[in-house]
């Protein structure tokens, strides 16, 4: 077989530096945040600040190098000036990224310091788990910010280490195989007990026509022996086979995809062999070509024991406080992380892998906390897609029927069903309108039960979130924002307690009752499509503690730039 | 083509947003090809930032004969740098992402060069700026936010005093600009009666966010602004906030402005004391013929826990007539603000409330001092106004050929007596003085703890041991340049003298005899000589008296008022090493000493070396 070894195309077309180019380019942002809130709860509380106020303005500078037409060298700093620091008071210098990428001879690619990466959905994946609706208007403002400053984009994960990729391409059979592999680094030796731990692997995708794409994936979180005082190292090994195949038909779009593999998590020194599981993921799509319809059906099974750290680590630890009034009332009782936090706090967010299954809040999300490489599922799941021609209407909807594979404390498991959907009407496009004016709904429910004869046994727990925004343009590039979010949940969960090692080693009983409402309002202006000024007013009660129900009112000023 | 890039990087990034949700993930996760390294494709970038600043060294080397007993044997004292936040190194860094939009930030180097290699001081001097402006058919608006901004919104509510310019150029400021030559600045302050100041000049300073709208319809014009000035508190998580702004509606030449500033701070972390001040005026300049009516009136409150806030008004009307009726122009002003008023963020001083005054956070960090700051009864220069006071002003200016001369005059007093105690400075050897106390502003220091520190100067505090009443001030200030050819070469001579009273009442002439608590007289004589094109030889004499009456505090030892005597010579050199770059040399004698408070006195020499380069 004659094998020619190429450059992979398109990493010629992106990242092959243009000789014409500046030898050094900017890139980053900058924001300015102005707020002011407003904190009250139903308790007597004559120790927690009613109001609070902050801001700050911060810039992204990032110096782009490249000292010759095939590298680059990034180094981005943060200059962080806090609303009020005067004369250099209140200031904070970070790095917020270094790499430096480029391409070996036309053919290899490689990057190394900070990385942004991702394999596949059950591998290494960055799940968005908690924000179960579409956000839009108000909250869209606040997804992007905490999306920046995590560097949430196309579900990757920023990580520190190296990549490579390169491509070969075959004269027949296979058009071509592509290999990415990459490296990176968790933890370093406390030159104790803590052993360095690092992150590797990769895939091979083999495209074997347009029909057709296989991707052979390999992940592993391992310690490096020897480098503490620690015989006992970790793995977690995941290893599947993911496939996209389509057949484009005159009337439809056809297709199957997917990925199965299993996994393997121990100690060495572990003689019991640690968890090793299997998952499936299988789905058949049609698309309908005259009427815009795309539907899918598929079926998932992911093994109880199935670990996957690098696709099921969260983006929100639910065990941390909370920044902003973290406690409350004259008893100063700990307030929860809410669904209002989540929009509203980017620093509850982390962008590190996390070895271990991470604590959730089963009012957000029940049934699939981990996304779909959450364990211990399996069922069926259905969803459709629609978008008028104008693109004035588009429909997305999914479902999911599941139930767990392995009774946790007990033999009965919990069924679960999960249906969300957002829709997106265009009155502009709709109605020729010149103003853009959009109305975008997200909606969520979940149900869990486990019924048994059993009291203790029994769980039935249902939330819903809706979210409702109108983005209409009232002048040219001037918007009017409005914004309602609804989010009940009631019912009884049963919360697995696990040690360190992830082993369940109690239930805690769980009573949760209660409801979030926000609305929000406001007006932004887009200087360009990346520049833009928002004064945004909202109001968020919380009933999730019925005894200490609270109000969160809050008026912000938001300036983002991105260059 | 980059446009085209920049679509498909929009298109990209708008597909990402609609597929964010875990619960919608697609078939197109599970496809093999969108996994590896990301981005895929090159992202955009900006082309150019620009840079400024300025290196600035300064050293200073004091050689003391006779010294305050707080300062022991040290009589030799080697100093590098100029007080606080004046960096050596100051990189003004900004960028326009795009026509309409920019950013700045500045970032400032310094190190006191200890002979530690980690003994470096890093940060920001104005923080980080983000502005944008929209321009429509109608009006032109533009969004400032982050800080510090330099802003103004009318004398009384949000500005700096400029005062009349009556001050001596021999000591450089840290923010002087840059010139063409050397020699500019001083011709300029001899020519133009002003110094050329950089963008901070008559404006205060201010974090959060302003919007304000210029050439709207029917010429009206608005600021809003809402936010933190230096009184408001640090950035502590309470509300301490004020919000001003202002409508105008120009009339050819002149204007009418209703303006407004509200501040509030709060004393406990819980925000339940707050404290501050409203102030709603009018400002307006109407020219008619060849006389100019022009100035501010409003009303005002001061509020606080204990306090319900009395309003009260705020007067500042100046009537100016052209040379055209008068020979020489003339301003007549009268100004008069109640003691109810307060405001740390415009021109005048508070010497009224004393309460509150307490730094509630127990940090001098800047920005952290609440929202007063209450003076005893100032003795100011002219144009310098306090609250509690009420006077007149008569200010001219006179050229004949080459000689310029401006005379400024007042009479005020006090609406109500609420203090015993006099402020003043003595001009001569002021800013050597405040070079004794270094990195911090402290109170009560000098041999009688009455000496205070501030920002490039001292002042005195004097007690009063007569009954409180509504004291009176008098002042006279005459400002004097002129040029000629000395050898052929050009040469500068600029005099300035103030002669002042205080004393128990109002008077229309001041009392320069012991009927007077305090009389204040100085004297500052410059030469500025163009030895060489590039080389400029600079002269300074100084002489200042002050003398009290017996109804203020006698010394224990000679029963006997302070009676004070100030001299100070000065020699320097102005040196062009080249483009943008200047070698400062300045040596001084100063001797000062109050013949009736022994320990009162101090006598050496002081040499500073400055070498500034701006880029």
């Amino acid at each position: 077989m004659k094998l020619i070894l190429t450059c992979l195309l398109t990493i010629g077309a992106f990242f092959t530096f243009s000789q014409e180019e500046k030898k050094v380019q900017f890139v980053g942002g900058a924001r300015s945040l102005l707020s002011n809130a407003d904190f009250s709860s139903d308790q007597k509380d004559t120790v927690t600040s009613r109001k609070n106020a902050g801001g700050y303005a911060l810039i992204d500078l990032g110096f782009k190098i490249n000292p010759n037409a095939s590298t680059e060298v990034l180094g981005m700093v943060r200059i962080n000036n806090a609303l009020g620091g005067f004369w250099g008071s209140g200031v904070t210098f970070d790095v917020r990224q270094i790499h430096v990428k480029g391409v070996v001879k036309n053919a290899l690619r490689y990057q190394i310091g900070n990385i942004d990466y991702k394999l596949t959905p059950y591998t290494f994946y960055n799940h968005n788990a908690d924000l179960l609706v579409q956000s839009s208007s108000v909250l869209k403002i606040k997804e992007e910010v905490l999306n920046y400053e995590s560097f949430y984009r196309n579900n990757t994960w920023r990580q520190q280490g190296a990549a490579i990729d390169f491509a070969l391409q075959f004269p027949k059979l296979i058009e071509e195989a592509k290999v990415n592999a990459f490296i990176t680094r968790l933890n370093p030796s406390n030159l104790g007990n803590v052993l360095e731990r690092l992150y590797g692997g990769g895939n091979v995708i083999l495209t074997q026509s347009k029909y057709l794409t296989i991707g052979l994936n390999q992940v592993s979180i391992f310690d490096l022996k020897n480098t503490a005082a620690n015989a006992n190292a970790y793995r977690n090994n995941v290893s599947s086979i993911s496939y996209k195949s389509a057949l484009d038909t005159k009337k439809y779009k056809l297709g199957v995809s997917g990925e199965s593999g299993f996994s393997s998590s121990f100690k060495s020194l572990d003689t019991t062999g640690g968890l090793r599981d299997y998952f499936v993921n299988v789905q058949a799509s049609m698309e309908h070509k005259k009427s815009g319809i795309k539907a899918h059906v598929g079926y998932m099974d992911n093994g109880a024991d199935f670990r996957s750290f690098g696709a099921q680590s969260k983006r929100v630890d639910f065990n941390q406080l909370n920044n902003f009034y973290e406690r409350y009332t004259n008893d100063q009782i700990i307030r929860p992380v809410s669904n209002y936090d989540l929009y509203n706090d980017p620093t509850l967010y982390s962008n590190s892998i996390t070895t271990g299954i991470m604590a959730y809040n089963p009012a957000i999300n029940n049934v699939l906390p981990y996304g779909i490489a959450t364990f211990n599922r399996r069922g069926l799941f259905a969803g459709m897609k629609y978008a008028s021609k104008k693109e004035s209407i588009k429909l997305e909807t999914k479902y999911y029927l599941l139930s767990e594979i392995r009774g946790q404390g007990t033999t009965k498991r919990r069924n679960f069903h999960a249906f969300n959907a957002a829709l997106e009407f265009n009155f502009s496009k709709f109605f020729s309108w010149k103003k853009e004016q959009k109305l975008i709904l997200g909606y969520a429910f979940q149900d869990t039960k486990r019924t048994s004869d059993l009291a203790f046994e029994q769980i039935s727990l249902k939330s819903t979130t809706l979210n409702i925004g109108a983005e209409m343009e009232l002048v040219d590039d001037l918007y009017l924002l409005a914004n309602s979010y609804y989010f009940a949940s009631k019912g009884n969960e049963s919360m697995p307690v696990r040690n360190a090692e992830g082993e369940i080693i109690n239930f805690n009983a769980m009573q949760i009752a209660g409801k979030e409402v926000c609305f929000g309002g406001g007006l932004k202006y887009n200087f360009t499509p990346n520049i833009y000024l928002a004064a945004i007013y909202e109001s968020n009660t919380n009933s999730f503690n019925a005894a200490s129900a609270y109000r969160y009112n809050q008026f912000y000023i938001y300036y983002i730039m991105k260059f | 083509m980059k446009n085209k890039l920049h679509h498909n990087l929009y298109l990209l990034l708008g597909f990402i947003s609609l597929n964010v949700h875990a619960q919608l993930v697609d078939s197109s996760a599970f496809d093999p090809k969108v996994s590896g390294l990301y981005p895929k494709k090159m992202e955009a970038v900006m082309q150019t930032i620009s840079v400024s600043g300025y290196y600035r060294f300064l050293g200073c080397y004091t050689q003391m004969q006779e010294q305050y007993p707080e300062f022991g044997d040290v009589k030799n004292r080697i100093f590098l740098g100029d007080d606080s936040n004046i960096p050596q190194l100051m990189l003004t860094i900004g960028g326009r992402p795009s026509k309409t939009t920019s950013f700045s930030t500045d970032l400032f180097l310094w190190t006191p060069l200890t002979g530690s290699e980690t003994d470096y001081v890093k940060g920001l001097n104005l923080g980080v700026n983000l502005t944008g402006t929209h321009s429509t058919k109608h009006g032109t608006f533009t969004v400032k936010t982050g800080g510090i901004h330099w802003y103004t919104i009318s004398p009384f509510t949000f500005a700096a005093n400029t005062g009349y310019n009556r001050f001596s150029v021999f000591e450089r400021n840290p923010w002087d600009p840059a010139m063409k030559t050397l020699y500019e600045r001083y011709h300029r302050f001899y020519s133009n009666g002003a110094l050329t100041q950089d963008t901070r000049w008559g404006q205060q300073a201010f974090q959060g966010f302003i919007l304000d709208g210029v050439r709207l319809p029917k010429d009206f014009s608005f600021a809003y602004m809402y936010g933190k000035s230096q009184f408001n508190g640090g950035a502590l998580p309470t509300p301490n906030a004020l919000m001003a702004g202002k409508i105008k509606k120009d009339f050819r030449n002149n204007f009418v402005s209703v303006n407004g500033i509200s501040s509030k701070t709060y004393k406990d972390s819980l925000a339940r004391l707050a404290i501050g001040y409203n102030l709603v005026t009018t400002e307006f300049k109407l020219n008619w013929k060849e006389m100019t009516i022009a100035g501010e009136v409003g009303t005002g409150n001061y509020f606080s826990p204990t306090t319900t806030g009395k309003w009260g008004e705020a007067l500042d009307l100046k009537l100016q007539f052209s040379k055209e009726w008068t020979r020489f122009p003339l301003e007549v002003r009268y100004f008069q603000i109640s003691p109810n008023v307060i405001n740390n963020n415009g021109i005048f001083w508070n010497s009224s409330i004393q309460e509150y005054n307490d730094n509630f956070t127990g940090e001098a960090t800047p920005g952290s001092q609440t929202s007063l700051i209450p003076f005893a009864s100032s003795l100011v220069s002219i144009g310098q106004m306090t609250n509690n006071r009420r006077g007149l002003i008569l200010n001219m200016d006179l050229a004949i050929k080459k000689h310029k001369l401006t005379i400024g005059y007042s009479a005020a007093s006090e609406i109500v007596g609420l203090s015993d105690k006099i402020t003043y400075s003595n001009p001569a050897n002021n800013l050597a003085l405040s070079r004794f106390w270094r990195w911090g502003f402290p109170a009560g220091v000098g041999p009688y703890g009455n000496l205070n520190k501030i920002f490039r100067g001292v002042y005195e505090t004097v007690q009063i041991t007569d009954s409180i009443t509504a004291k009176g001030f008098n002042s006279l200030e005459i400002s004097y340049k002129t040029e000629f050819k000395v050898f052929g070469k050009d040469m500068l001579v600029f005099y300035l003298g103030g002669l002042h009273s205080v004393q128990t009442t109002f008077s229309a002439l001041p009392k320069y005899s012991q009927e007077a608590y305090l009389q204040s007289y100085n004297n500052q004589l410059e030469f500025y000589y163009l030895l060489f094109p590039k080389v400029i030889v600079s002269n300074y004499f100084g002489y200042d008296r002050v003398i009290a009456n017996n109804q203020t505090a006698l010394d224990v030892v000679s029963n006997q008022a302070k009676n004070q005597k100030g001299l100070s010579y000065a020699i320097g050199l102005d040196i062009e090493l080249a483009k943008n770059t200047g070698l400062y040399l300045k040596h001084r004698w100063m001797n000062y000493k109050d013949r009736n408070f022994s320990l009162d006195q101090y006598r050496g020499t002081e040499t500073t070396v400055e070498l500034k380069i701006f880029f």
